[in-house]
């Protein structure tokens, strides 16, 4: 292949030129590609990783083996760059493994040692504990915050402006 | 059935109508994700004979049934907010990977435990039911104690020294009887008794009774406000006092985890300034607080009884007053809460900057420091801003109102005096109540502020105070009493932060005396296990016994009477070379605490110090080198003498030659006892009965160092690559380098 799909680094961009996503046999995502050397692989099952889940969700999107170490096979710079139908699979993959609950609204907030927020999410009723620091919750640049919780799960506010306002007045003091 | 989960009435109509009777199922589990990662309710369970996986979702009326044994190795695949049970799937040759079903993280604690199920039976182990599930001393509910109110909380601190807060409210009460005496002297008593209405004096004797009364009161009234200020003075330091000491020593009691989410700029904000606000608050003013509210209902009264027509002015600004309290109240809390906020966050700020001056410096990075507090200042200048502006709108306006409503009595009280209605001595006496009716309001008024920022610091000090450490010792562990030394890892799981495995269902175990060396890469887990054993933190899986009991069965004292380290980490305290030394055992005599040094090899180096053992180190004990600090803390550990020793790359950041030195202190440290050597320097564990070799969290080799030689794995490779290393250099092949 040529010099651009592997750099200095040894790094193995895969894009619709050298690789194509697939569907596997149990239902899962599976990877073709073409190596440097012209030899084409395939892998049963992949796993793509987000580099930045947050703040560029569809870019350096990391490509890797199953394994229990989860050695990485290739890297696709930008989601764009695949063919349409492996675009779609890989969105479908990530949405699955990067799956956040959205807040719709909040029934009520607690601080006792730890905050409890009682929750509406897009995927039903919550009680989230979270630690009471403002870092619980994370203001990003294009106006989300993201609750971490206790149990290591992620929970987002798209627009806190957009919430009813009496949930918003319950959360306002952290933001 | 096991216990996990019950089914919905939706299922379990549909497991009839496939003709399975739901009480005879063997497991089932509810997830909150169909198997395509939609939100609805997804049933996995296992059949009555244990050969077949159900999967039903009710709303979609879909009932599958998987025979059991074509699925090999289940796991589960965590991310951010969801997980996935996987499984291969066998036909005839082929395996396939295949999804068994999704859920958020809600159900992520009873999927494990399903999973474990599905692998026990696999090994083809029926469980019972008896047997639990769910790790008990992992599951133990953590409800923080206490329950009253915040208020109340702060309150009780007052009440040991009761005695005084009495005779405050004491000196209070004979101002308050100053204050509305006052009035009446000046006023209806001068004007209306001795002073005739032209202007003639009865009689010299009642003017100077009269004016030596007023001026009595005065001197009264001084001093109890001297000693009001002493005796509230006395308390409030008191409590200040006390509050500190508890919240040192709950921070104190924290686990590391604690300190690894709470900034030292902000436990120490909570511990000086929280502590300051409150103690002032409920100190100096809520006495206060309480006075001038008797007062203001007593005057009131006074007034109505003075002249009722007058005083339904009064009434006219004061549910105006209200009005706006009400509504202003909670806008000043909310602009407050963020005020500390930002306080907390500037401190946090400073403290890790200074923490990590070293860096700071060596990347030049001063100014963009600067800048990036300049940033938050500015940020808490702008919410101290509008704080102030608004406090700042509301003080004056009712401040106005009040002023208003005074000059309209002025103006009315006037003409009822005029026209007879009233005597010039009730409209004296009236107006200097009138005063004292309004001066409580601008009481509460000023007061709004500090009851929110009280409120605020009140808060976060019932908060540290009521926090649970996530280790915490058992509350019916035995008294400490003397190990032998043996340690077993029995299937230990640890993550520090959850999705993140450290160690991977590790299992082995130590015979007392013995000396096991641990190798493996950086991140491989190592520092972890002795994080681990000395519990620091508490397994997320598994457990560790010592001779034969749960670590978290021991009490505290056991396990600091027995376990000791020595880390590549070494903090030196404020204080002398002895007290260093005898850090963990203070009774430790002259002699004992010169033994230890000397069998640390320090003895040498501490004699050459011109003050000896008594030389003062300084924060951090930059005065010493690293070989010298390490000898001290390896003496530390020796006067200790516990039965398990953990060596966590003691030597590693020493040369050759300081290590040397120090090989032979440790030799002599690890003396009969059960220890472990973590290194990176295979030369550093030469005198090892066994060898760990860790891989990724995973027990990968453990054998004597021959045994793992001949077997050519991870110590092999670690092995060659360092000996080859040495013959280069013993070659000179590295000389040009």
């Amino acid at each position: 292949m040529n010099a651009q799909t592997v750099d200095a680094t040894g790094w193995f961009r895969l894009t619709k030129e050298n690789a194509r996503f697939v569907r596997s046999a149990g239902g899962l995502l599976a990877l073709e590609y073409k190596t440097e050397d012209g030899r084409t692989v395939k892998e049963d099952r992949v796993i793509v990783l987000r580099s930045f889940p947050l703040t560029a969700p569809d870019s350096f999107l990391s490509v890797r083996r199953p394994e229990p170490d989860r050695p990485e096979i290739g890297i696709v710079t930008e989601l764009q760059d695949l063919d349409e139908e492996s675009e779609s699979l890989v969105s479908e993959e990530l949405a699955r493994r990067y799956f956040v609950p959205k807040i719709r609204h909040i029934f009520s907030l607690h601080r006792k040692g730890i905050i409890y927020i009682k929750v509406d999410t897009d995927v039903g009723r919550r009680l989230l504990r979270l630690r009471d620091t403002a870092a619980s919750f994370r203001p990003l640049d294009d106006g989300r915050v993201i609750l971490n919780d206790l149990d290591g799960s992620c929970y987002e506010i798209t627009n806190p402006q957009e919430l009813d306002h009496a949930s918003y007045r319950k959360i306002e003091i952290f933001l | 059935m096991l216990p996990i989960d019950t089914l919905s009435a939706a299922a379990e109509e549909l497991f009839r109508a496939h003709h399975t009777e739901p009480d005879s199922l063997y497991a089932v589990l509810r997830l909150d994700q169909d198997p395509a990662g939609a939100a609805r309710e997804c049933f996995l369970a296992v059949d009555e004979t244990q050969a077949f996986l159900l999967r039903v979702v009710p709303d979609a009326g879909s009932f599958e049934r998987l025979p059991l044994d074509i699925f090999r190795e289940p796991y589960i695949d965590s991310f951010l907010s969801a997980c996935q049970l996987l499984a291969h799937r066998v036909d005839g040759e082929e395996s396939v990977t295949v999804s068994l079903g999704c859920c958020t993280n809600a159900c992520k604690t009873r999927l494990f435990v399903f999973l474990s199920v599905l692998e026990s039976l696999r090994r083809g182990e029926l469980l019972t039911g008896e047997e639990p599930l769910f790790d008990p001393l992992r599951e133990a509910p953590v409800t923080p104690p206490g329950g009253s109110s915040v208020m109340r909380r702060m309150f009780s601190y007052f009440i040991p020294h009761r005695r005084f807060v009495l005779l405050v409210f004491f000196c209070l009460v004979i101002e308050m009887g100053a204050d509305v005496l006052r009035p009446y002297l000046s006023g209806k008593i001068l004007f209306d008794r001795i002073i005739e209405k032209n202007g003639d004096l009865h009689a010299l004797g009642p003017l100077f009774l009269c004016l030596s009364a007023i001026i009595g009161m005065a001197i009264c009234r001084w001093i109890s406000i001297i000693l009001r200020n002493i005796f509230s003075a006395r308390v409030s330091y008191r409590v200040r006092e006390k509050m500190r000491n508890q919240l040192f020593e709950m921070t104190e009691r924290m686990s590391l985890s604690f300190y690894n989410r709470n900034s030292t700029g902000q436990i120490l904000f909570r511990i000086s300034r929280d502590v300051d606000v409150v103690a002032d608050f409920f100190g100096q003013n809520t006495a206060s607080l309480i006075i001038y509210t008797v007062e203001f209902i007593t005057v009131a009264i006074v007034l109505f009884l003075l002249n009722w027509k007058l005083s339904l002015f009064i009434l006219v600004p004061i549910p105006l007053l209200v009005l706006i309290y009400r509504r202003a109240f909670p806008h000043l809390r909310r602009l407050n809460i963020r005020a500390n906020r930002e306080n907390i966050a500037v401190s946090a700020r400073i403290s890790d900057s200074l923490n990590g001056i070293r860096v700071v410096k060596a990347f030049s990075k001063e100014k963009e420091e600067s800048e990036a507090l300049r940033v938050r200042l500015s940020r808490l200048y702008r919410v101290n801003l509008q704080e102030n502006l608004f406090s700042a709108l509301l003080g004056p306006s009712v401040a106005m109102l009040i002023y208003l409503a005074s000059q309209v009595i002025w103006g009315l009280g006037g003409s009822f005096v005029m026209a007879g209605n009233m005597s010039y001595g009730d409209f004296c006496t009236y107006l200097g109540f009138v005063g004292m009716v309004f001066a409580p309001l601008q009481f509460f008024s000023s007061y709004t502020t500090l009851i929110g920022h009280t409120a605020e610091s009140a808060k976060r000090i019932v908060d540290l105070l009521d926090a649970v450490p996530d280790v915490r010792e058992a509350p019916d562990a035995p008294p400490p009493a003397p190990l032998r030394g043996e340690i077993s890892f029995s299937g230990v799981n640890f993550h520090y932060t959850p999705n993140r495995p450290i160690l991977k269902n590790l299992s082995f175990s130590v015979a007392a005396g013995e000396h096991i060396g641990v190798v493996g890469h950086t991140g491989s887990g190592k520092s972890t296990i002795a994080n681990l054993i000395t519990r620091m933190y508490d397994v997320t899986g598994g457990r560790i016994l010592l001779d034969g009991t749960d670590i978290r069965r021991l009490s505290f004292a056991t396990l600091r009477q027995n376990i000791a380290i020595v880390s590549q980490e070494i903090h030196l305290f404020i204080g002398t070379v002895a007290d260093n030394i005898r850090f963990g055992r203070p009774d430790a005599s002259m002699e004992e605490v010169i033994q230890a040094a000397r069998a640390a090899e320090a003895h040498e180096f501490i004699l050459s110090l011109p003050e000896g053992y008594d030389t003062t180190i300084g924060i951090g004990g930059r005065t010493l080198s690293g070989g010298e600090r390490q000898r001290i803390s390896i003496a530390r550990a020796l006067l200790l003498n516990p039965r398990i020793l953990i060596l966590d790359e003691a030597t590693a950041a020493m040369d050759n030659e300081t290590e040397q030195k120090i090989s032979g202190a440790i030799a002599r440290l690890i003396e009969g006892k059960t220890a472990f050597s973590i290194a990176h320097r295979l030369s550093s564990l030469r005198d090892c009965d066994k060898i760990m070799a860790i891989e990724g969290g995973v027990l990968r080799e453990m054998g004597t160092q021959e045994e793992l030689l001949k077997k050519k794995g991870i110590f092999y490779k670690l092995y060659t690559l360092q000996n080859e290393q040495m013959i280069k250099v013993m070659n000179g092949e590295e000389e040009d380098l």
